[in-house]
């Protein structure tokens, strides 16, 4: 790419950035028209537009900004106050400059005679009756004027250079910015790998360089002028902003100053420049600042001109320095951002899989105990690599991470003019924008997100006579939050309109066919709701152009699990709806689990792991009209074997072992039949080739820490299709228990850290439950840690050390370990015994008798008493010590909860997994 | 460094083109050149044949320029080419008088 496309690319964006927050500033000037900061916020913008395209050379893009930038001139100057109609032609002119910047090389094509004849007449309205002059006045034009002569220089710096009156007004009328630029020749340019002449060149592409000047400090002469530095201070004319000409030249911005354009033409309009002139009886238009005689050619001695050390006054005989400052000290400010292109951010998180790849391997090569050999020493090497390569990776991925705020700012502008189009009055509040993101998932969260919101318009918030009749306030709100929960980042739509109504939407599906009136009439409030994620569902009794085409939900729910995440509704009829989005922090590296099927690895995401399961006596594989399905507590879920969905030959000779792993997605949940459990990793998700994109079932393929690849299974295709509606039937009715639920009950994991008390937590608190042998821990001081096969590490609480319960006589030798999920996963919770699980409602816990930090209160489950755990609380009374990043657990299976719903299943499930594959012994 | 005084001035031509590199070097010959200007005598320096110049030639004029005002002597430059054009470019006449044509000898 040349110099010219770089900086034509870097015009774009900067323009991109500044029509961002023009049209954000413009909304807000709307409800508050004298807010003089949004003012000349929007001035400032509009000015860095012009005075760019100025330098390009698109003069359209000029003459449409100047006109803005007039009309916004006197905005802030107070000479007129901005009504609702302004503001949309201001909106409607910034959108022209949108469209202009994106295509500026045929930006004359753009149609904005409405917007320049509309700021036009705004500005001929104004400027005759309040005797104010415009902006759009020239200071040519008002050379002279001569209102408020000064013959005295708008800069003293000015004073060092030769200048022609006609530069200047010329600057002036284009908008120019107007510089003194100050460099010291060897340490600031040459050290640059720039020659003296190439910088000047240089300079001279980037506009006018009225004036140069260079000295050597104060008497230096043939003896010293080796040791000494040129300084070279010009006076420069340029389209480009201080921080583009600091970046063009090279420069610190320090070395840039800008004269004052308002200042300069004051003194351009008092006709100062001529009288300077004239009275130095030069030619009428060239004058010079006073200074002394240049030589002239009569080899009369010429004065040594500037003196880094000193600030000299006018009136002496040596001009005035700029800013002087010692030559050899100066240094490049350092700059704090830079721009990095999205490209190269790319490539390093591909560099950090691959290092993370490499890293699994060599934790598994480090692992080995081979002839008793001591690896003591090789393996705390790989711990330190492991543990900067796991950083490293961090904190590419945090590089690649964007605010929302730069997503959630266009929709003001959305809403605002859907609901100007549909008459509604709606404030939208937002909450959270600095919460960040990978910027893959803010693309594709995009389309989604503008889907919701303009629901909310159009179908949520009701009219405003509607809204007071039912004695709301005329003016809906929409409320868009974002925050991080649990390792996730949580995205909410949330409208104080008119909600949903679960019989209208049962009526609607029955009468579209997508349920049966059987169906309808069993089905929940809830399960109502989540008919509006059917393909084609629309309540909506007109399309409009807006929303209505029932394409919208399905789309929605669609585009957000291609992401990894999922969508949750809950809406009260005549309160409003929240549309809840939560997704990972990143798709690049994701937990997963590793399982085996017919000799081959396969990766499944493990964020769709529910459990895993034995079948057998307990939990048996039944067929029912011809469809397997899995009896699991009471629930018969859908089962898919892999190995016939992949179309592997049986082999007669071979018997091999069966797992299930249950597999939850937003509208079901299945079980996937596997015959290996092999590990937990987190994987690097690389993309298929796109030979193999059409392949069904697979969403990407990975490197596996023994080096082997594996393809990563697309948990939605596998289901697609391959569960028969009689499954989902049977399934149905246990998959709708939404964290939206309207119940207070909680499922409760009930258990005992030794013989003494029942302690309950809930199991929405819980990741997982893993077995532990006391051999395994390692103590660290008084903390009792767990060292996980890879890099994590689990500080082990005793809950009598901190709770007032009694103290364990002696620890078994193997015990469980509860581990909560985010953001308390480093800990694990010691128990001798998992008892089982109950339901517990809010109104059960007694929080009078046992009253202690750490503690909910009492219940009684199962028949007996039990203290209700507060994990928020037992968190403080370990000091606040549990580090998230360095503590995070990996490594092992999920058999509780998962991240993204609250789960029913019982804890008599709870089974000691085997933590590798070789060790593999299951408990039927 | 050549060194003459013709029709009242002391001329001196460089044998090569005074850069950053040859700046050392040069200014201790013209220091040695100086020694023979008499009282206000015009200097010129002759750079018209060895028209090469850098940053080093601008320090090297406004060095010669001081050290000849110190002396009460009038510095001159005769360059052309690109020497002249950067001399011009960066105003090198507020420090010494530039003479743009080749010496008519």
């Amino acid at each position: 790419m040349n110099a010219d496309q770089e900086m034509l690319d870097l015009f774009v964006q900067e323009s991109s950035e500044h029509l961002q927050a023009l049209e954000t500033d413009l909304i807000a000037l709307e409800s508050n028209p004298s807010d003089s900061e949004r003012l000349n916020s929007i001035f400032r913008s509009v000015h860095s537009i012009k005075g760019a395209s100025g330098f390009f050379g698109f003069d359209p893009i000029v003459k449409l900004a100047h006109v803005m930038e007039s009309v916004m001139s006197l905005l802030r100057d107070g000479a007129m106050v901005a009504d609702q109609p302004m503001v949309s032609l201001l909106i409607s002119t910034a959108d022209k400059l949108s469209l202009m910047l994106a295509n500026a090389d045929r930006a004359a094509e753009i149609p904005c005679a409405g917007e320049i004849a509309g700021l036009q007449a705004i500005l001929d309205g104004t400027s005759g009756p309040t005797g104010k002059p415009t902006a759009s006045a020239t200071p040519a034009a008002a050379t002279g004027a001569a209102s408020s002569p000064t013959n005295g220089l708008p800069d003293a710096a000015l004073a060092d250079f030769e200048f022609d009156a006609e530069v200047l007004v010329d600057g002036l009328k284009h908008g120019q910015n107007f510089y003194i630029v100050q460099a010291a020749v060897a340490a600031e340019i040459e050290s640059q790998g720039q020659t003296f002449e190439h910088f000047l060149s240089e300079l001279a592409s980037l506009g006018t360089v009225v004036s140069t000047q260079v000295a050597l400090p104060e008497n230096t002469g043939l003896a010293d002028c080796e040791n000494v530095d040129t300084a070279c201070h010009l006076f420069f004319i340029t389209a480009l902003e201080p921080f583009i000409l600091s970046g063009a030249l090279g420069l610190a911005e320090e070395n840039i100053r800008q004269i004052d354009s308002a200042k300069l033409g004051e003194w351009v309009k008092s006709g100062a420049p001529r009288a300077i002139a004239l009275g130095n009886g030069e030619p009428e238009q060239a004058f010079t600042a006073p200074e002394p005689e240049p030589v002239s050619q009569s080899l009369v001695p010429a004065p040594s001109i500037v003196t880094p050390q000193a600030h000299q006054p006018l009136a002496e005989s040596t001009p005035t320095p700029i800013d002087p400052k010692p030559l050899p000290s100066a240094r490049r400010k350092p700059e704090e951002t830079i721009r990095i292109s999205v490209g190269l951010l790319d490539s390093l998180m591909n560099l950090a899989g691959e290092m993370v790849l490499g890293r699994n391997r060599l934790l598994r090569i480090a692992g080995r105990s081979e002839n008793g050999t001591d690896h003591s020493e090789m393996q705390s090497v790989v711990q330190e690599i492991s543990s900067v390569t796991s950083n490293l990776q961090d904190t590419i991925m945090r590089a690649r991470l964007q605010p929302v705020g730069g997503l959630f700012g266009k929709f003001t502008r959305i809403v605002r003019d859907l609901s100007h189009k549909l008459n509604k009055e709606i404030q939208l509040e937002i909450f959270g924008d600095d919460v960040e993101l990978d910027r893959t998932l803010l693309e594709g969260l995009s389309d989604p997100l503008t889907h919701l919101v303009r629901n909310s318009v159009d179908h949520g918030i009701e009219a405003p006579t509607s809204r007071v009749a039912k004695g709301k306030k005329s003016c809906g709100t929409i409320r868009l939050s974002a925050a991080h929960l649990a390792g996730r980042v949580q995205i909410e739509v949330l409208d104080d309109g008119g909600g949903m109504d679960p019989e209208r939407l049962k009526a609607k599906a029955v009468e579209k066919g997508v349920i049966t009136t059987d169906q309808a009439s069993r089905m929940t409030d809830s399960d109502a709701l989540q008919l509006i994620f059917a393909a084609g569902f629309s309540t909506a009794a007109t399309v409009s152009d807006i929303s209505g085409r029932g394409v919208g939900m399905d789309v929605v729910k669609t585009n957000i699990e291609k992401l990894g995440g999922h969508v949750e509704l809950d809406s009260r009829l005549g309160q409003g709806t929240r549309i809840i989005i939560r997704l990972p922090l990143t798709l690049a590296i994701v937990p997963a689990l590793i399982v085996g099927c017919r000799g081959i690895n396969y990766a499944l995401p493990q964020i769709n792991v529910d459990e895993i399961v034995h079948p057998g006596e307990e939990y048996p594989i039944k067929t029912m009209g011809g469809a397997q399905v899995l009896e699991l507590r009471g629930q018969l879920l859908p089962v898919v074997d892999l190995s016939t969905l992949l179309g592997h030959q049986p082999k007669k000779a071979a018997k091999h072992e069966t797992f299930v792993v249950v597999l939850r997605l937003d509208h079901i949940t299945y079980g996937l039949i596997v015959n290996e459990i092999i590990s937990n990793e987190e994987i690097v998700v690389k993309p298929l080739g796109r030979h193999l994109r059409s392949v069904a079932y697979y969403s990407g393929a990975t490197i596996l820490g023994q080096g082997e690849i594996a393809m990563i299974l697309d948990p939605n295709s596998m289901a697609h299709g391959k569960i028969s509606a009689s499954q989902i039937a049977l399934n149905s009715s246990k998959t709708t228990d939404t964290a939206l639920s309207d119940s207070n009950t909680q499922r409760v994991l009930i258990f005992q850290e030794s013989e003494g008390e029942y302690l309950a937590i809930h199991l929405t608190r819980v990741m997982r439950v893993e077995s532990v042998s006391a051999e395994d821990i390692e103590r660290i001081g008084p903390m009792e840690c767990l060292r996980k096969n890879h890099d994590s590490t689990l500080r082990l609480v005793q809950l009598s050390e901190i709770l007032p319960i009694r103290q364990p006589a002696e620890r078994k030798k193997d015990f469980f370990l509860i581990v909560p999920r985010p953001p308390f996963e480093g800990i694990g919770i010691i128990a001798s015994r998992i008892v089982d699980s109950a339901d517990l409602s809010d109104d059960q816990i007694d929080r009078g008798t046992f009253q202690a930090k750490g503690l909910l209160g009492s219940a009684v489950l199962s028949d007996r008493l039990s203290l209700v755990l507060d994990l928020d609380s037992i968190a403080e009374l370990l000091g606040n010590g549990v580090d998230q990043t360095s503590l995070f657990a990996q490594g092992h299976f999920l058999l509780t909860a998962n991240a993204h719903q609250q789960s029913n299943s019982a804890p008599q499930n709870l089974k000691h997994l085997p933590p590798a594959k070789e060790q593999a012994s299951l408990t039927h | 460094m050549k060194t003459k005084i013709q029709k009242g001035t002391l001329k001196i031509t460089p044998a090569q083109p005074i850069t950053t590199a040859t700046l050392g070097t040069a200014a201790f010959q013209l220091l040695e050149s100086l020694q023979k200007a008499g009282d206000s005598m015009p200097v010129e320096i002759d750079l018209s044949n060895t028209d090469a110049a850098d940053s080093g030639t601008i320090k090297f004029l406004i060095a010669a320029a001081n050290d000849c005002r110190q002396r009460g002597l009038s510095p001159a430059v005769r360059a052309t080419g690109k020497t002249g054009k950067l001399l011009r470019l960066v105003n090198a006449d507020r420090h010494l008088t530039i003479l743009t044509e080749k010496d008519s000898k």
